[in-house]
Parts: structure tokens; sequence; C-alpha cells
């Protein structure tokens, strides 16, 4: 497995480093663009599921390999089939969507919203001299030292998560059971 | 490839993922849109992490693995909720659920 | 230390008993009067203590002071005095009360109110006892005034009778009168001699420096400092001691019980007077031993002795005579004092407090024993009914006339006629005091024959008094006689008594000259009234209803008499009258005038209220109101935005995060 990421993270600083991770950026902002506008739920979700590989890719590409393979382990393989099963069973009548998709405030109040958000953090970013640093060399993450850190300095927060895990698993269970007839 | 692109991209993700969150009528939408918005969260962490001074501390990776953790957690949650409110009005839409109407 | 506290206990007990009686109820009438009895026993030992202390060789003078109050630099201080007068007037007090507490629970066994007469009769005694232990002028006209207050009560006792509530209305009124003289007086004493205590040594109002410096000074009308004040003093004394013109309140006293009569109409508070100018002879004598306020004294109390005989020899009441009788022996004893004879008076007035107390008494059992009639014409025969009453009535009778040699009053009205002989300022006093000492023969021997000889006259069937009314009686009896030995010139014990210096038995005394002219002219004025009077009412029988033998002798003179000089009458048309009409005028002043202003000043209050609630109703409340109302729309505006709709709500946050994220923006760049 190490060798394995080891190999990965030579090959994306090789060539075209910065090409690995811009292409994949835009095909995330696309899928992302069509799983926000898509009228056809099913479509809207798959949109999503390319939308997280492009990023897991993204995320390997920028030397985070665990969390890359992590993204594309748990986001498409569980997240993305959750939300699939769960359009499944909410059953809309209209899946191909006759009526209109935007709620019944508007769409122009969202999009004005996120426009103006949008404008602000740009703002912010491209003002900012933090965010004109160079790029420093390519950084080592071997898993063996996530997970000595994960047991050794970030032991709270893991457990905390693992209750978290605990406690989403048991009341995603009982919330969706189906109910005791009296 | 400086910092300020891969942020850039980062909050045209976000910012697709409010619009979706904000205008869509279904509930498993939304949830999309939240999906979204907290990959974009998890991409600013990484990318900060590969700028930072000391990325041998690998703080924005363990961020980001709890990160992902927690909305794992959480997309569960609310789905196992949307379907429970579809259980209860037969209907996945945002609009139908106004009980707390004041 | 220890005599200070025992003193003070002789008349602290009979308060304390006093108190603890008020807290009983009605029915516990043997637990009020065996406190009341004991108590008053245990000061009569005390008091006696006392007196055998003073018997010392030598001028006993003790005293205990302690301060009350202080104001500033100025203070008021109270004190007990134990000196030969005091105690002497103690020991008898205390004696003569307790033989008439014991006699009145015979006397008063039926009536209802027991109690509550033991609770004031204790009361009383307290009080007397403070008058006369005291050594500060202001703790005796506190207890002066006790006294008062205690003879109201006592006098009003059986208040439900009308006649009752109004003489002791009339007492306490006439006594207040003089008791503002009284108060006037020691206010002026205090502003001239700094402090109210009688002895200090030497810095007490009484004695050095203060003394002399009242006596120079001279204040209205050219008299000196100290006269005013005695004058002003005597006017209380006037008023307890009922003399003219203030002697209206003392026969209707007698609507009290007979206890009552006898304990303070005769022994004790009236003697407080006596004793009060002899308490404070030294300010009376300061401008000299004739000095206008003794001049005053002995004026006052020559022609109260003889007004008063005078009007005892017309009256029908058998208390009434014995209280006008009192009246003009107080007038003897003022006398006394006036012509500068502070132990004649003294030894007049302890031998008249016992022999007085036993005519009371005596007089008591007697109505006792023909049920309740006081009248004297429906009397007679009384003696062979109640024989040991008749005897020792008999015995006081005589003391009181002046009965040579064997009765105490003999001894000391002669005393007092020998000092009154020979006084440099005139001779009218004397002769003024050996006619009512003619006319005291006279009346009392009329009582006599009205009372106990010739046929019975009443309707009731007379019977003996129990022993526990007689025996007080028999006592008492003894005493009027016992008193005449140290009473006697032979052996002057009074006078070496009262003045620390002992006294030697010697008969040649009796012989003088000087003695045997006055007490002749005694003996002849005794001799001549009783001669006269038996003349007139001892040889024919006397009827109820037919006049009186002087009546129809001299009809207007004797009705005079017998209307007290009509003194009531006037008293009535100007002093009363006047304090009606001002009544009147106050009343209407109080009906127009303030009740006027009260009206207005409520009127006013009203209208201030009414605009209060106008400005509420239409200011406060509608703009409350209408406030409110626009609250409500406010809020019904506000509610339209609460759609229940969560993605309203995110777009209102998504705004405010950019609105946030453009405030900070702009705040740091």
């Amino acid at each position: 497995m190490n060798e394995f990421l080891q190999r990965l993270n030579a090959l994306s600083w090789d060539a075209c480093s910065q090409w690995l991770v811009l292409i994949p950026s835009g095909v995330m902002l696309l899928a992302a663009a069509a799983a926000a506008a898509l009228r056809n739920l099913i479509h809207a979700a798959l949109c999503l599921t390319l939308s997280f590989i492009a990023l897991g890719i993204v995320f390997i590409a920028l030397g985070a390999e665990f969390v890359g393979l992590v993204q594309l382990l748990v986001y498409v393989g569980a997240v993305a089939m959750l939300i699939v099963f769960a359009i499944l069973l909410t059953r809309p009548s209209d899946l191909a969507g006759a009526k209109s998709p935007f709620a019944g405030l508007g769409p122009v109040g969202g999009i004005l919203t996120g426009a103006g958000l949008l404008v602000a953090l740009l703002a912010f970013i491209f003002s900012s001299p933090v965010a004109k640093t160079a790029l420093p060399p390519a950084p080592v993450a071997p898993v063996a030292k996530i997970g000595e850190l994960l047991m050794g300095s970030y032991i709270v927060p893991l457990q905390v998560v693992g209750v978290l895990l605990t406690a989403a698993l048991i009341g995603a269970a009982v919330l969706a059971m189906e109910d005791k007839q009296p | 490839m400086t910092l300020q692109i891969l942020l850039a991209v980062s909050a045209v993700l976000f910012a697709f993922g409010l619009v979706a969150a904000l205008t869509r009528r279904n509930a498993i939408m939304v949830l999309i849109g939240i999906e979204l918005m907290m990959g974009a969260g998890n991409l600013n962490f990484i990318a900060f992490w590969r700028f930072s001074a000391h990325p041998e501390a690998l703080t924005g990776i363990l961020f980001a693995i709890f990160s992902i953790a927690v909305a794992a957690a959480e997309a569960a949650v609310g789905l196992a909720i949307i379907i429970l409110v579809h259980r209860r009005i037969k209907s996945a839409n945002v609009d139908d659920a106004n009980q707390l109407k004041g | 230390m220890h005599l200070a506290l025992l003193i003070a206990l002789v008349p602290l007990l009979p308060l304390l008993a006093a108190g603890l009686t008020s807290l009983l109820r009605r029915e516990q009438r043997v637990f009020a009067s065996t406190l009341v009895i004991a108590a008053q026993s245990v000061s009569t030992i005390i008091a006696l203590g006392a007196f055998l202390i003073t018997l010392r060789h030598g001028f006993v003078r003790e005293t205990f002071d302690f301060t009350w109050l202080t104001f500033g630099t100025a203070n008021l201080q109270l004190g007990l005095l134990l000196d030969p007068l005091g105690a002497g007037m103690a020991l008898m007090v205390t004696f003569v009360s307790l033989l008439i507490f014991i006699y009145s629970h015979g006397y008063m066994k039926e009536d209802r109110n027991y109690t509550r007469f033991f609770c004031f009769l204790s009361l009383f005694s307290a009080a007397m006892l403070g008058v006369v232990l005291s050594n500060s002028l202001l703790l005796t006209f506190i207890c002066w005034e006790l006294v008062g207050l205690a003879s109201y009560l006592l006098i009003g006792f059986w208040f439900h009778k009308p006649s009752a509530a109004a003489a002791a209305k009339k007492a306490f009124i006439t006594t207040r009168v003089g008791d503002m003289g009284f108060l006037l007086g020691m206010l002026w004493l205090y502003s001239a001699s700094g402090t109210l205590l009688f002895y200090d040594n030497g810095a007490g109002c009484l004695e050095g420096a203060a003394l002399t410096a009242m006596a120079t000074k001279t204040a209205c009308v050219g008299l000196a400092v100290s006269n005013c004040i005695a004058l002003l003093i005597f006017c209380g004394a006037a008023g307890k001691s009922g003399q003219f013109p203030l002697h209206v309140w003392l026969p209707d006293a007698m609507e009290g019980p007979t206890p009552v009569s006898a304990l303070i109409h005769a022994a004790t508070m009236v003697a407080a007077g006596v004793f009060l100018v002899a308490r404070v002879f030294p300010i009376f004598s300061a401008a000299g031993e004739t000095s206008v306020a003794l001049q005053t004294v002995a004026w006052i109390g020559a022609f109260t002795a003889l007004f008063a005989a005078l009007i005892a020899v017309a009256q029908t009441d058998i208390k009434r005579i014995l209280a006008y009788s009192t009246v003009s022996q107080l007038g003897f004893m003022m006398l006394a004092l006036g012509v500068g004879s502070v132990t004649a008076a003294m030894v007049h007035l302890i031998a008249h407090a016992f022999f007085k107390a036993l005519l009371f008494m005596g007089a008591g059992s007697v109505i006792h024993g023909v049920h309740e009639e006081q009248d004297i014409r429906n009397m007679g025969g009384i003696r062979k009914y109640m024989p040991v009453t008749f005897v020792t009535y008999a015995i006081g009778m005589m003391a009181l006339c002046g009965v040579p040699f064997f009765f105490s009053g003999f001894w000391s009205k002669d005393a007092i006629l020998h000092e009154a002989h020979g006084w440099p300022v005139s001779h009218w006093p004397f002769i003024m005091a050996a006619a009512a000492a003619c006319l005291t023969a006279f009346y009392m021997t009329r009582q006599m024959f009205y009372v106990f000889f010739g046929k019975y006259r009443g309707h009731a069937h007379p019977h003996e008094s129990p022993a526990v009314m007689t025996v007080p009686l028999m006592i008492l009896a003894a005493f009027a006689v016992l008193l005449s030995i140290p009473a006697t010139p032979a052996w002057p014990w009074f006078e070496g008594y009262g003045k620390g210096h002992p006294v030697t038995l010697a008969f040649e005394k009796l012989v003088e000259h000087d003695f045997l002219s006055i007490a002749g002219l005694s003996i002849l004025i005794v001799t001549l009234g009783i001669g006269i009077a038996w003349m007139i009412y001892g040889r024919r029988p006397l009827s109820a209803t037919a006049p009186d033998p002087l009546e129809s002798f001299w009809a207007p003179g004797f009705k005079t008499l017998a209307n007290r000089f009509y003194v009531d009458e006037l008293y009535n048309a100007t002093v009363v009258r006047a304090l009606a009409g001002l009544g009147v005028l106050f009343a209407w002043f109080d009906r127009r005038i303030l009740a006027g202003a009260i009206r207005a000043a409520a009127g006013i209050s009203v209208t201030f209220s009414k605009l209060g609630d106008l400005f509420e109703k239409f200011t406060l409340n509608l703009g409350f109101d209408s406030s409110c109302g626009g609250l409500r729309d406010c809020g019904s505006l506000f509610s339209e935005w609460e759609s229940g709709r969560v993605q309203g709500y995110l777009r209102f946050l998504g705004v405010g995060v950019v609105v946030l994220l453009a405030i900070i923006g702009w705040l740091f760049t």
C-alpha cells in the first residue's frame, strides 16, 4: 500500500503537476453545477458521484493520498449510494420533475445569495497576502504517520468521532425503522 | 499553481453547494448541496496543508479525515430523517414541511 | 448601700403588689388581698427598722441619689432620704395603711370588685410612701401625681354612680389646679438653685448657698425668690390638703368607700400637703421666721380651720361631718407650720392620722351596721347595738376634741395654740384657732348625740361589725391614747426626735405659767363646746324629721352653714361656666374651621386623584393600548417571515454571512 502511494506521489509531481489538479477540478465544478441544476434526481445524484470522484483525484494530486482514497471510499462508496437509496425510498412522484425543481421561494434569492458569497470569498482570496505563497516541495504523508497521530495526539477526537458514528448509526436505524403497529 | 487558484476552486464549489441548498425543492437535493459544501471545505483544508510551512504535522490531513467522517454520519442521519418525514407527510418537498410556520 | 435598698423597698413592695394584683382576675380575691396585705406588712416592718435607725443619738440624715436624665450638662436627679421626719411619717403611713387594709377586707367583702379595690389601695400606698421618702422634689411630684391618680380611682370606685364619678373628677381637677402652682414652683426652684435634690451634702436646694441665694434675690412685687417659690409650692399643698379655696373636693370625696375615706382623706393623702410644707420648710423660712410665705400659710390655715368648723356644725351626713373636721384640722396643721413650728404640726398630723382614721372606720362600722344609712338623723341609740364601735368612736372623738390629759389630741392641739399665741405678727390666728377648737368640740358632741344616744330612729336592724373590722378600731384607739405620752411637753420626745438631740423627762415643764395658761384655755374651750352641745342636743330627744334645734334658733345662718357658704355654687357660676363657654367656643372652632380645613384638604386630594384618573385613562392607557396595537401589527408583520420554510431561513443566514464578511473586509483593509 505504502509503495503504491509513494509511486502515486512521485507520479503526481513529475510532469504537468498542476494540470493534474486543474483538470479534475474543472470536472468537479462542472459536475457540481450539474448536480445543483439537474431536474432529475437520479441524474443529479450521479453527477454528485462524479464530482466526488474528481475531488478525490484532486486530493491525490495534491499529495494527500490517504485522504483522497478515504474520500473515494466513503463519499462515493457510501454517501452517494445512500443518497441514491434515499431517492429510491422517498419515491418522488415525479422523478422526471414535471414541476419546477426550484423551491416555492424561487431561485433568484438563492442564486443571488450564492453569488454574493462567492464574490465576497473571491475578494478575500485574491486580496490576501497569505494566499500568495509559492508552492513548497512535495510533502510526504505516510499512512503510518497518520495512524500514529490518530492513536497519539488525536486519540480524543478519534474516540469522539467513534461515538458520533455509533450514535449516528443507531439514530439512523431507529429513525428509519418501520413504525411499530400499536 | 498557487494557493489562490485552489481556494478559488473551493469557493466556487461552495457557492454551487449553497445555491443547491437554497433553491432546490427536494430535501435530498438540499442534502446534496450540503455535501458539496462540505467537500469544498475539505478541499480548503488540504490546500492549506499543501502550502503550509510544516506539512509534516499532517494537521490538514487529519482534519480532513475527521471532516469526512462527520459528513458521512451527518448524511446518514439526515437521510434517515428525510425518509421519516416522507413517511409522515408523503412528500420530500421542503415547502411541505412548514409546520414551524409562525 | 443596703440601707438604700431597704428604704427603696418600702414603696416598691406595695407597687409590685399593685402591679401583680392588676393582672389578677376578679375571682382571685383571697390571693389579691393576701398579696397586698403581705406586701404592706413587710413595708411596715422595714419602715419600723428605718425608724429605729433614726433613733440613734445625733441627727440622722442619709441620702441615696441617682441620676435619672441627663441633657447636656444639666441633669435631673432622684433620690431617697432617711431622716426623722420621713421615717416617722413612713412608719405612720405604713402602719395605718396596714390596719385599714385589714379593715377593708371586712368592709368590701360583699363588693364584686374587691380585687380592683385592693390593687388601687396598694398603688396608693406605694405612691404615698414615695412622696414621704423622696429626696428629690421631682420624685415627690411624680409620686404626688400618682397619689392624686390613686385618689381619683378610689373615690370613683363605684363609678356607675354618677355622683361618685363626678366627685372623683372634681377631686382630680381641683387638686390639679393646685398642682399647677406646684409645678411652676418646682421649675422655678430648679432654675434658681440648679438642683431638685433636697439634701446633697450641702449642694441640695434646701441647704447652704442655694437657699441664701434664693432668699436674697427678689422677683415680682418685691418678694424674695424663696417666698415666690414657697407660695407656688403651697398652692399644691393647699390643693392636696383641702385648704380654702381648694377645699371643695374633700367633702364630695366621701362618695368613695369608707376605707378610702379613712386612708386617704383622713390619715395620709391630705397629710401629704402638710408633709410637703414641712419638708421644704427651709425654703419657706429662708427669708425669715415671719416671711411672707409663712404668713400666708398661717392665715390660710387659721381661716380654713374656722371656716370648715362652722360648716361642720350644720351637716347631717356622718361622713361629711368628719370630712369638714379633717379640713379644719388640716387648717390647724397649716397654722402650726405658718407660725414656725414644724414639730407641732407633725405631732398633730400623726396624732390626727390615728384618731381620724379611727373615727372614719368607726363611722364605716356604723354605716355597715345600719345597712348603708348615712344620715345621722336616721340613726340614734347605736351604742346599745354596737358597743365596741361606740367605745372606740368615743375615744376618737375625745382625742379630736382635745379632751385633756389622756388623749393625744389635747397635747398636740395645745402645742399649736401655744405656738400661735406666741406669734409676733398677729393674735388673730390664735383667736380663730381657739374658736375653731371650740366648734370642733361642739359639732363632734352633736354628732355623738345624734348617732349614739337617744332612741334609734331608723328602719334597719343594727348589729355589731365583725372582728376583722373592730380589731383595727381597737388598735387605733389604743394608739390615740398612747400617743399622748410622747406629745407632752414634760417629755418633748417628738421635738428631740425631730432635731436629733436627747430629751429629758421634766415634769416641771407642766407647771410653767406659759404652758398652764394655754392649757387652761384649751380645757375651758373644750368644756364650753361639749357643754353647749349637751345643752342643745343631749337633754331633749332628737327626731329625724324636725329641724335641727340650731336651725330653729337662727334659720338663715344655719342654712348658709348647711349649704357650705355657697362656695360650690360660686365656683359653678364662675369657673365652671367660663370653662363651659370656652368649650363651646372651641367646639365651634373645631367643627367649622378645622373640619372645614380638613374637608378642603380632602377635596384637593380628591381633585388630584380625579385628574390622575383622567390622565391615566386618556394618556397612559390610550398610549399603552395604541403601542400594544402597534406591537401587535409589528409582530404580525414579523410573523410573515416565519414561513416555516427552512430555505428561507438559510437564505437569511447566507446573506448574513456575506454581510459579516463584508464588514470584516472593510474593517481590516
